[in-house]
């Protein structure tokens, strides 16, 4: 068992290095210069050269990228002097057009991400899983069908409609959330009623999209171990129907649910670009989103796009790792 | 299975109206009755030839109603820039009214943006399956270090966050193609999103190919035509590819809505097609500032887009369950 972890943990750091190569290289042969954005227009040459050094891109891409490993555990100090100024571990590098450490433009964002994906998390979870096994025991009755449609609905629908729809025909019609509190950051421990209000249609518009697929994915998993052979065996040994689905049907039903639900997670922490928009939410995607639009804020991008590979390799990790409990087959693979 | 109805007419002799009893049918010819006999299937799919025909159509529609997606009617507004009339001045002239502030005819510029968004959606579709299939035949059927490199590379781009690579990269790369002299503005942005599309999207159909190629290598079928001395090729192209094509349908028809709403989405967030193009996402984008004066802006394309969406979906059910070999039972 630690074996497998060791080397899972070991393939992981791997894809990780390899990915935050790929992305350094991928923007150091892009026909943007990063320094040049930096001032306007009617820049000096010198000026340029001199943001050049200062935000260290003056050396090969290679040491750049050497320089962003380091600065993630040890933090990094920009230019010299009285100018000088420090951005502690972990540092994602320095946004010059917003004069601020990008970790600090991330620890901003990602509480609001985090609370987005979570609600949304559990949403749809709830929504998806219990409407997937109502649907399953009642196969081809009324419940069924209307879940089918839902499915349909839900799939079809994206989730820059529904959330347009959602926020004008709902949220801003009915008044329920001012216009001034729309996409504005409560902390939930100090004041859960502002956190729920701010979060709770974000979350719905994106739950609505992941509760169909989780449906139609619950439903047929369930049908699919109904006809297994260990569950007739359950029910001749005469256990009760409902120990026979909590024990036998809905464990071995929802175990790949596990791995999906993990993925689509971490998907979601690196930012829901189209919600956050939408409801005007400051998290990692609108940041992201902002950076490459306004001014191509080339630390931001790089940060928050190796942020979210981090998140989906990371989730990969757990997944893997919570299979070999729940799969014993999967430690000898 | 032309094989038994060849010598069911060789030999009438000692079943002579068993032909009448059992038809004879190829699977082709199965699955068009079953997809025939499958109502939700058909309408969806005459709704959907119906968008595509009207796409296909545009300037031939626009010819006959006298409109034009980039001529601005000014006189359809009021001074405030808002459509004189009911619900976002829809009348004889402009059947699905017009735009707010420029004065755009809204049926027009639905139509040349569904040009837009079903080219991109087709294109993105054919080539990704292409790419799929090939690569996934490749490394199911030769197996080895080949399908080793392919797996860690494929896991490798499905980490790799799709979604904000393109909106990171599509500027950049759009600027790279026009210095390339490749295609000019939207042509160039079209190219971009295009690639992008298909570079992220090829993993989960070559997975599926590799499986099902991984598995029929060593059916009785393809042995033979190894121990006949069939080359590589032909066993790939005469024995494999017949048998994966049903996969590639239902594949190529459930991920067409997918790369149509992806299109709409990018250009929703201005890093797709732009201005004077009037993609459904760009419309959707712009119709937000006016949900109140003109709601019939905003609801028309969300209206048309889930549509579209829902029934190529219904479609792809359709055609999934027709092809299905256990469709019967």
């Amino acid at each position: 068992m630690l074996k497998y972890i060791g080397r899972r943990v070991a393939y992981t750091l791997a894809i990780l290095v390899l990915i935050s190569l790929v992305v350094y290289l991928i923007f150091d042969v892009l026909p943007m210069d990063p320094a040049r954005l930096t001032c306007g227009k009617t820049c000096r040459p010198d000026v340029v050269e001199a943001n050049r050094h200062r935000l260290g891109l003056d050396v090969s891409v290679w040491q750049q990228w050497w320089r962003f490993i380091v600065g993630l555990f040890k933090g990094r100090d920009y230019a010299e002097g009285v100018a000088a100024f420090h951005c502690p571990a972990p540092s994602f590098g320095y946004s010059f057009n917003r004069h601020e450490c990008v970790s600090k433009l991330i620890g901003q964002a990602f509480p609001v991400t985090f609370s987005l994906a979570l609600g949304a998390f559990v949403m749809w979870l709830a929504l998806g899983v219990s409407l997937g096994v109502w649907a399953a025991r009642n196969k081809g009755k009324f419940v069924d069908r209307a879940s089918t449609t839902f499915v349909l609905v839900g799939t079809s629908l994206p989730t820059f409609i529904s959330g347009i729809l959602i926020l004008l025909f709902i949220v801003v019609k009915f008044n329920l959330v001012s216009p001034i509190d729309l996409g504005k950051w409560h902390n939930p421990f100090t004041d859960p009623f502002g956190w729920i209000k701010t979060f709770f249609f974000p979350c719905l518009t994106l739950a609505l999209a992941y509760a169909a697929s989780y449906t139609r994915f619950t439903r047929s998993n369930v049908i699919e171990t109904t006809a297994e052979d260990f569950i007739r065996t359950a029910k001749a040994k005469g256990l009760s129907a409902r120990t026979i689905m909590r024990k036998h049907t809905l464990r071995a039903a929802l175990a790949p649910i596990v791995t999906i639900a993990g993925l689509d997670f971490a998907g979601l922490l690196g930012g829901a670009i189209i919600t956050e928009g939408i409801f005007n939410l400051p998290g990692l995607g609108r940041l992201s989103i902002r950076a490459v639009l306004q001014d191509y804020d080339l630390p931001v991008i790089v940060a928050t796009t190796l942020l979210a590979a981090a998140f989906v390799v990371f989730m990969n990790l757990i997944v893997d790792i919570l299979y070999a409990f729940i799969d014993p087959r999967v430690r000898v693979a | 299975m032309s094989k038994p109805s060849e010598v069911l007419e060789k030999e009438p002799t000692s079943a002579s109206n068993f032909k009448d009893q059992v038809e004879l049918r190829s699977p082709k010819q199965i699955a068009w009755a079953r997809f025939k006999r499958n109502k939700v299937a058909i309408a969806s799919g005459l709704v959907a030839l119906f968008f595509v025909a009207c796409a296909f159509l545009a300037p031939v529609i626009c010819g006959i109603l006298n409109l034009s997606p980039t001529k601005t009617y000014p006189e359809t507004l009021d001074e405030f820039g808002m459509p004189i009339g009911a619900i976002g001045g829809i009348s004889a002239a402009h059947p699905l009214g017009v735009e707010p502030g420029v004065g755009r005819d809204l049926l027009a510029m639905l139509l040349y943006g569904s040009r837009i968004s079903f080219t991109v959606a087709l294109v993105t579709s054919v080539t990704s399956i292409g790419m799929g299939m090939l690569i996934g035949i490749a490394s199911g059927y030769f197996k080895g270090k080949f399908d080793a490199t392919v797996g860690r590379f494929s896991d490798f781009l499905l980490a790799f966050p799709a979604t904000f690579m393109i909106v990171a990269l599509s500027l950049p790369l759009t600027q790279r193609v026009e210095a390339l002299n490749i295609a000019k503005d939207n042509g160039a942005r079209i190219v971009v999103l295009i690639t992008f599309f298909v570079f992220f999207g090829w993993m989960g159909f070559a997975r599926l190919i590799r499986s099902q190629a991984l598995s029929m290598r060593e059916r009785d079928f393809v042995m033979a035509a190894q121990a006949l001395g069939a080359s590589n090729w032909r066993i790939i192209s005469k024995e494999l590819l017949p048998n994966l094509w049903p996969t590639a349908i239902v594949f190529l028809s459930l991920s067409l809505p997918g790369f149509l709403s992806a299109e709409s989405v990018f250009s929703f967030l201005g890093v797709g097609v732009q201005a004077p193009a009037s993609t459904w996402g760009l419309v959707l984008a712009d119709a937000i500032t006016y949900w109140k004066e003109v709601p019939s802006y905003l609801l028309i394309p969300s209206g048309m887009l889930i549509v579209v969406v829902l029934s190529l979906n219904l479609l792809g059910d359709g055609v999934r369950d027709a092809l299905d070999p256990k469709g019967d039972r």
